[in-house]
């Protein structure tokens, strides 16, 4: 990727952008994991 | 149609085959933005290449406005119509909303440095956008500081509709003053301004965030219902000792 004197802006700012995606997709799915499994837990738990 | 969906198991049916869609949607609307937006598309005739920023600074910009305007609209269909899903969907759109606004102001600071010759400016249009990440830094704030869930959602959907006063603000600054942020070039009542080969991945990239942002308020949604499902199960089973008191 070459983008002249550019560069150093376009990769700081599409890194931040992956990053900071991604970041939100693992927290996400973290959290909907732990409900699922609380969940799951609390069910076995009462049966 | 607001009703159909008060339902949680309705609700979840409905996540269950709109998620994987979204998710989808996101994959392939992205990598085709990402690659004809870095690759393809031209250089800025003014900006030159810097403007390639643009892929990923304008859809962060939009889904920051996008999801507050979706926060304050389930704010107050939970207000008028007591819909027992609104204020869950308008909190989890919260932090989704939050780092898109933070992703549209550090983005828009790199683009700024290039193209205007310094990271930040106190500019209507940037300081307008910066008013919005400190609203929904309250509005997320609200939720966590009020231990009382009714009360917390009537003050958090009370600040939603308030902090709706700053959207038009930030849309119409670079309209009502004087600004060094461009003005619209795509929602314009003569049409886009953009180039097709520019205007294409635009769109795939506001059309891969807006999805990527449905996907996680479905996921957000999905897991505060487990939440809450376990939860009523711990408040049930609590509860039947003193039920078998009773009766003895």
């Amino acid at each position: 990727m070459d983008f002249g004197s550019h560069t150093p802006y376009i990769v700081v700012a599409y890194g931040a952008s992956i990053v900071a995606l991604a970041g939100l997709i693992a927290m996400r799915l973290r959290r909907f994991k732990a409900a699922q499994r609380g969940e799951s837990e609390n069910r076995e738990a009462g049966d | 149609m607001w009703s159909r969906f008060s339902n949680p198991a309705k609700f979840e049916g409905l996540a269950r085959v709109a998620a994987p869609v979204a998710m989808g949607v996101f994959a392939v609307c992205a990598a085709y933005g990402l690659v004809a937006g870095l690759f393809f598309a031209p250089a800025e005739q003014y900006q030159g290449e810097s403007a390639r920023i643009m892929y990923v600074h304008v859809p962060a910009a939009w889904m920051a406005m996008a999801a507050y305007s979706f926060i304050a609209l389930m704010s107050l269909v939970a207000f008028v119509w007591r819909h027992s899903l609104a204020d869950m969907a308008a909190r989890s759109a919260a932090t989704p909303g939050a780092v898109f606004t933070a992703l549209a102001l550090f983005t828009g600071a790199v683009w700024g440095k290039p193209t205007w010759g310094a990271f930040w400016v106190w500019d209507a249009r940037l300081t307008s956008m910066l008013l919005l990440l400190f609203v929904y830094f309250g509005y997320m704030a609200v939720w966590q500081a009020v231990p009382e869930q009714a009360r917390a959602a009537r003050f958090a959907r009370i600040l939603a509709l308030v902090g709706f006063i700053n959207i038009p603000i930030i849309k119409f600054s670079v309209e009502w003053w004087n600004s060094l942020h461009q003005p619209a070039s795509i929602i314009r009542a003569d049409g886009p301004t953009i180039d097709p080969s520019m205007l294409w991945p635009l769109l795939a990239m506001i059309t891969a965030y807006t999805a990527l942002f449905t996907w996680l308020v479905f996921l957000g949604m999905r897991a505060d219902l487990a939440r809450q499902r376990a939860e009523k199960r711990v408040a049930r089973k609590a509860s039947r000792p003193v039920a078998a008191v009773t009766q003895a």
